[in-house]
């Protein structure tokens, strides 16, 4: 805390008295020569052999002036506006190919930017609605013997430690408008996935014990696209606006995980 | 005797802490630091005014070391440094930890 404090104090000090720290500085290097060169003199060298060897072993003043330029408290902010004046100095020396670099940056960021947004969205980004997206796991498996059932899906819950319940999504193509050859891509669930999940419905009844294989849950904007269709072909809707509306493809009896 | 190379990296550390020690005997300019670096490591440690000067820097920077000019011996002026009461507590404190370090390691070196 205290150094902290100091060198806050320094590098304010050093801002403000530049030019005296830096006569300070080579006055003392000056000093150090003066005092090496003493005492070669003192051992018999010759006034000109003694600074000769002193300056020798010195090692160059201007880079000890640099060296002790860069041990200061701050030294970074001088490095870094060094750097942003050369950056200007360079781009307007070369605009066309400041621009090139520019562009370039920016398409780049924007495309790394783009990827790392879908990312997020598709695998990390917990999904909307779930009142505590903490406590959901989601388990991928790779499951070679068709569909799972609804009593394979419960057997896992039992070899899997750590999950209180389990649900189970799959996905197919279902086709919701035989006549216009329209299908849309659906998620083929357990009958537990919305309790599961927290999520509840708003309109409408969710799944029920009694015959969950001819319910189909409907977004709320295909709902909207697909009544809307249907009022320009029918005059109607295809049923209410709940998600409990049937589907014309039946979900199956069994879900896939 | 360590080769130029090996005093090249002499440890900006070890440094600090050793020039820390020597300041706080008396106060005393940088060119006498760098004697009596020379005499008490028996002719080993020749520090340059490079690593010197910087580590003299960095050291007042903290507020462990303060400077003011004087008059030497021989009718000269320079820079002498003096330990604050800051930099004597850092001085405990680094060496009591290279202490802990240089046994733990002679320690290894022995018994390994």
């Amino acid at each position: 805390m205290i150094t902290w404090w100091s060198r806050l104090v320094a590098f304010v000090r050093h801002r403000l008295g530049r030019s005296r720290g830096e006569q300070s500085v080579a006055r003392e290097l000056e000093s150090y020569l003066q005092l090496e060169i003493d005492a070669k003199i003192e051992s018999g060298l010759s006034p000109e052999a003694a600074r000769r060897a002193a300056l020798a072993e010195f090692g160059g003043i201007g880079r000890v002036r640099e060296g002790v330029r860069d041990a200061r408290a701050g030294a970074w902010v001088d490095a870094a506006t060094q750097d942003v004046r050369a950056a200007l100095r360079t781009i307007r020396r070369t605009p066309a190919f400041s621009c090139a670099i520019v562009v370039s940056l920016t398409i780049g960021l924007a495309a790394v930017l783009a990827a790392m947004g879908l990312l997020n969205g598709m695998f990390f980004r917990p999904p909307s609605g779930v009142p505590s997206p903490g406590d959901l796991v989601r388990v991928d498996i790779e499951w070679r013997g068709g569909r799972l059932t609804q009593e394979e899906t419960q057997r896992l819950t039992q070899g899997v430690e750590g999950l209180s319940r389990i649900a189970a999504e799959g996905s197919a193509e279902v086709a919701i408008n035989i006549a216009a050859a329209e299908s849309v891509r659906a998620s083929l669930v357990s009958d537990n996935f919305f309790d599961v999940l927290g999520v509840g419905i708003a309109p409408g009844r969710p799944f029920g014990s009694k015959h969950p294989a001819e319910v189909a849950v409907i977004a709320h904007r295909l709902w909207m696209r697909t009544s809307r269709a249907t009022r320009r072909s029918s005059g109607g809707p295809c049923g209410s606006p709940t998600p409990s509306c049937r589907s014309s493809a039946s979900r199956p009896r069994d879900s896939r995980a | 005797m360590p080769s130029t190379k090996e005093q090249k990296n002499l440890m900006r550390g070890t440094l600090d802490l050793m020039i820390l020690r020597i300041l706080a005997r008396e106060p005393m300019h940088g060119w006498g630091v760098v004697q009596r670096l020379r005499v008490a490591s028996d002719n080993v440690f020749h520090v340059t005014p490079g690593s010197l000067f910087p580590s003299l820097q960095r050291l007042e920077d903290n507020g462990w070391i303060s400077s003011e000019w004087g008059t030497t011996e021989n009718n000269r002026r320079a820079k002498y440094y003096r330990v604050t009461r800051s930099g004597r507590r850092q001085l405990e404190r680094e060496t009591a930890h290279w202490n802990t370090i240089s046994l733990t390691v002679t320690k290894v070196l022995a018994d390994a």
